[in-house]
């Protein structure tokens, strides 16, 4: 791990995005979004987590997956994107959702071509979180935590006036070293001014490296720390028929809130658009919360009420998707907790369906 | 513009002898009176708020047996409007009761006016409001959980974990608030709590849409590009709008299809000026769309600039009001704009 | 999920109104073409509309064309319904799991459809007519609301009864002046003829309702529910366990079925 001095994190960032198409946090209207950047200056650094999550850059809202013509003539081409990219300000929850949807677009079968695609093209700058938000944040609950660099390129670590840089990956070497080619930007050894002749004895950048990112592997994430999921899969292959899910599910409103907000829900649409002479093959996020996302043509709804949408979406991701994939599909980002209108979130459901406290 | 907020000033006085001591007597009596409705089965479930997560969140609460009535809570944070619920209950036989402000009266009078729900099945608990904080608002200044939050002196007192924490009160209400013109309900079956004392509220200035009109048309464009580019069509503020009751959403239909799943710059204008077009002349101003959108988007100013051309083109004074005229819902012979 | 193109080279009505239609169909480049196993499905595309899951009704033992048998129910199917031979559809697949033909090796067949149902036995009737000599007695019990709701009518009455040890009964709803065949709800239908369990294997495929019915019917006449093997249908969007929509509990339709015995879909929640 090396040092990169807060006050070159603008120039660090201005090389970033010469060397590739940046995409950052910003701020936009009071918002924190990810969105592309031309230099470092539009960069916020001071964010919990962009309220759109990372996978919309992976899993577009709209994703143009062909161009036809129309029968007879009949054709189809193909589009594939093309960009290198840089994602700077990943966090550890949204690394973990990533590696998640791979299961889902990479396993199995059936490889997604446009989600490969994507992930060859990006490479990701991951942040840890100096600050998680007490009231949202849960990650600690599936086992991830404020420093996890698990899916990143490169990681960073804030530690007061400097970061610490980790390396990764390959790919985040071969960025890391377009960055510093020119030497505007240079990175240091840790430790404090002077301290790279005594790291010898006191044993050494490596060391202050791994004890930084041990701090940050160790530090506490409240609500996840009381919200840790353990057996609750198992639980929950007897709890289909349990009376809770048409309680809960009275608040819901029926939007698509948590479902767009989270980081690894990943239902989809597709859908054509005919313009004169051709047309594209759209996917398209959807929701299992709308009530039209079963409905056949014929009228039948296996899920009509809100009480079959509602425990869908929970017994997804905390039994359906384990049983499918042995990981839980919910990372503890906490865009539900803090968005959804009616409290009808991840870290309330856990916490009812384990008859744990979730007030932090 | 300091007139106003001298005024506001006298509203947050009022909310301050309210407090949160008063606040939660009120919350006593609301739960005493909601047991004894539904032990004496004059309604068969009650609608109210208890307790989130922290103590700037409360949800949406229904209770259907008389013992879980104890559960209900009254305080400065219950901000979401319970009234479109009763479109889930329209089916089932019995009266249900609702516990309403000011703000939620009027989104259930639309709710009654649009045909959607039976005045005489609902149960109307009134409750005198002296304003609600923003939770969001206040939440994005601390990263600590608020554990106990109430209102002293005017003054937000929010505890942390490490410390106590004081805001200006009349910073953190919700806009809705800055506007009512009455905190205590009229016409309703049932009052909790006391008379809360009618502060002068801030008329509608339209300030906000001045503003965006000022951009210029360019400049407009510009700015509801942005915001619509962040939108999730997520649907959270039509399904919170007590204007949009529709059975079946036509943006929701397939054939022919209005509105594509197609999240274009096009598309979001699509369905943003539908729904404001759809809901005006009857938006009753409460301002949930705009609270829950969890990507902020202004939505407030769409429906206020056709507020204000309402009043404007029509006469109508008090567009929000369900029991006004609906000038774009009605025809008359005498209309001068008719050939 | 990109499709290939194929062209339609014969459209057969099945039915007296129309609304059921096979396509005979190529592919334009012979290397995109795929074999398939009875009970798998293929993505059907009409460009400019969209995509649909159709089960194959071809046996894989009779390779060219690819048939697909169509009721016209939705958009899609309605937009294929207006096409002509020498159009162009675009195919994906195979998809799904399929009828366990293996396993129904020595075993008496007892096929029960209702409708479009018979599309995807079909496949598989076929398919053990072709292999004849590893399965046991055939029986195929087929109803439709009226005698013109019949479908694959040339084999019903030319094919399959004259095949070895093979049965063809069939039910209407409701029938016509010409109709001399039962009249009865397909359940009733079966337990009139009161089949044996003993040794038996039934396949069924049809409206939900119907197999709703038929289930209740085959265990009133003492079959166990690994002896019943039925298909299911979710809406579908991709057909290779990615779009999230048909799953039932932890599986999904497109992947894990659509064929399921009676045995596994009481493991599983009833939301289908």
């Amino acid at each position: 791990m090396r040092r990169l001095e807060r006050k070159d994190m603008r120039a660090f960032l201005d090389k970033l995005a010469s060397a590739a198409s940046l995409v950052a946090p910003v701020r936009e209207d009071g918002v924190v979004v990810f969105r592309p950047v031309s230099s470092g200056e539009q960069v916020v650094l001071d964010y919990v987590n962009p309220v759109r999550s990372a996978k919309e850059l992976f899993f577009p809202q709209t994703e143009v997956m062909f161009r036809f013509l129309p029968s007879p003539v009949a054709g189809i081409t193909p589009v594939q994107p093309d960009r290198q990219t840089v994602l700077f300000g990943i966090r550890p929850c949204d690394l973990a959702a990533l590696s998640l949807l791979d299961e889902v677009f990479l396993g199995g079968d059936y490889r997604d071509a446009c989600w490969a695609r994507r992930r060859e093209l990006t490479t990701l700058v991951g942040m840890a979180c100096e600050q998680p938000d007490e009231s949202s944040c849960f990650c600690t609950a599936f086992g991830i935590t404020p420093g996890t660099a698990d899916g990143a390129d490169i990681m960073l670590y804030p530690a007061g006036e400097w970061l610490g840089v980790e390396v990764l990956t390959p790919r985040g070497q071969a960025l890391l070293d377009r960055v510093l080619s020119d030497g505007a930007v240079a990175l240091g050894e840790i430790g404090p001014p002077g301290a790279a002749s005594q790291a010898g004895a006191g044993g050494g950048a490596g060391e202050a490296g791994d004890r930084l990112q041990q701090e940050y592997l160790k530090r506490p994430v409240r609500l996840g720390d009381r919200l840790r999921v353990g057996d609750l899969a198992k639980e929950l292959d007897d709890r289909f028929d349990d009376p809770y899910w048409e309680e809960a599910s009275r608040r819901c409103l029926g939007c698509g809130i948590c479902t767009y907000l989270c980081p690894t829900c990943h239902c989809f649409l597709v859908t054509d658009v005919p313009k004169r002479d051709d047309g594209v093959r759209l996917r398209c996020w959807d929701s299992c919360q709308f009530k039209d996302f079963l409905l056949m043509a014929g009228g039948h709804n296996p899920r009509p009420t809100k009480k079959e949408r509602t425990r869908q979406r929970f017994m997804h991701k905390l039994n359906y998707f384990v049983h499918r994939y042995g990981r839980y599909l919910c990372t503890g980002c906490g865009r539900c907790v803090q968005h959804c209108p009616v409290g009808l979130d991840m870290a309330t459901v856990i916490a009812d369906l384990r008859g744990v406290s979730e007030h932090v | 513009m300091g007139g106003e907020l001298r005024a506001q000033d006298a509203a947050v006085g009022v909310g301050g002898q309210a407090g949160t001591g008063a606040m939660s007597a009120v919350g006593h009596e609301l739960a005493e009176k909601v047991g004894g409705l539904l032990a004496g089965g004059e309604v068969r479930m009650f609608l109210g708020y208890g307790a989130g997560r922290t103590a700037l969140r409360v949800r949406p609460r229904h209770v259907l047996r008389p013992e879980g009535a104890a559960g209900l809570v009254w305080n400065e944070f219950c901000a979401p409007s319970l009234a479109k619920y009763l479109l889930d209950e329209q089916e089932e036989e019995g009266r249900v009761g609702v516990l309403v402000k000011t703000c939620d009266l009027r989104a259930m009078k639309r709710l009654v006016a649009d045909r959607r729900v039976d005045r005489g099945r609902v149960l109307l608990v009134g409750v005198g409001c002296a304003g609600v904080v923003d939770a969001g608002k206040v939440e994005a200044l601390l990263v600590e959980p608020v554990v106990e939050a109430g209102v002293q002196d005017g003054k937000l007192v929010l505890q942390t974990r490490s410390g106590v924490r004081e805001l200006p009160r009349e910073e953190y209400l919700l806009e809705r608030c800055l506007h009512c013109e009455d905190p205590n309900p009229r016409e309703v079956d049932l009052l909790v709590g006391p008379e809360v004392a009618p502060w002068a509220a801030r008329p509608r200035d339209y300030a906000e849409v001045a503003e965006v009109t000022a951009m210029g048309a360019a400049g407009r464009a510009a700015y509801w590009d942005r915001q619509f580019a962040r939108c999730l069509r997520c649907f959270a503020c039509r399904n919170v709008c007590p204007a949009c009751s529709c059975r079946e959403c036509s943006l929701e239909v397939w054939e022919p299809m209005w509105l594509p799943r197609e999240v274009s710059v096009s598309e979001q204008y699509m369905f943003h000026f539908t729904r404001a077009f759809h809901v005006a002349g009857r938006c009753v101003d409460c301002g949930e769309c705009e609270r829950v959108c969890p990507v902020s988007i202004p939505l407030m100013k769409l429906n206020r600039a056709l507020q204000k051309e309402i009043q404007e083109l029509f006469g109508v004074e008090r567009p929000w009001e369900p029991e006004e005229k609906e000038p774009l819902a009605m025809y008359t012979p005498d209309d001068p704009d008719f050939h | 999920m990109m499709p290939h193109l194929a062209r339609i080279e014969e459209i057969v009505a099945e039915t007296a109104s129309g609304d059921v239609k096979t396509f005979r169909v190529q592919f334009l480049d012979p290397e995109t073409s795929f074999s398939h196993l009875p009970g798998q499905c293929a993505m059907v595309s009409v460009l400019g509309v969209g995509e649909a899951m159709i089960s194959i009704s071809s046996s894989p033992t009779r390779p060219r064309p690819l048939e697909l048998a169509v009721k016209q129910v939705g958009r899609l199917t309605a937009r294929l319904h207006e096409m002509e031979p020498g159009d162009v559809i675009g195919v994906r697949g195979p998809y799904g799991n399929h009828f366990p033909f293996e396993d129904m090796k020595g075993k008496d067949l007892l096929f029960i459809g209702g409708g479009i149902g018979l599309a995807p036995l079909r496949s598989l009737i076929n398919y053990v007519l072709d292999n004849r000599g590893d399965y046991g007695k055939i029986d195929i019990i087929y109803g439709a609301r009226s005698p013109g709701d019949l479908c694959f009518k040339r084999e019903l009455y030319d094919v399959w009864p004259l095949a070895p040890d093979t049965r063809v009964l069939l039910t209407v709803d409701r029938g016509d002046e010409e109709w001399k065949g039962a009249v009865a709800l397909v359940p009733h239908f079966l337990e009139q003829v009161h089949p044996e369990p003993e040794g038996k294997l039934a396949i069924t495929c049809g409206p939900p309702i119907m197999i709703k019915f038929t289930l209740e019917s085959l265990k009133k006449l003492g079959f166990a529910d690994e002896q019943i093997v039925t298909t299911l249908e979710l809406k579908m969007q991709c057909g290779i366990g990615k779009c999230g929509r048909c799953n039932i509990g932890s599986r999904y339709v497109c992947l894990d079925g659509p064929v399921f015995t009676l045995a596994q879909l009481e493991t599983m929640p009833a939301e289908y």
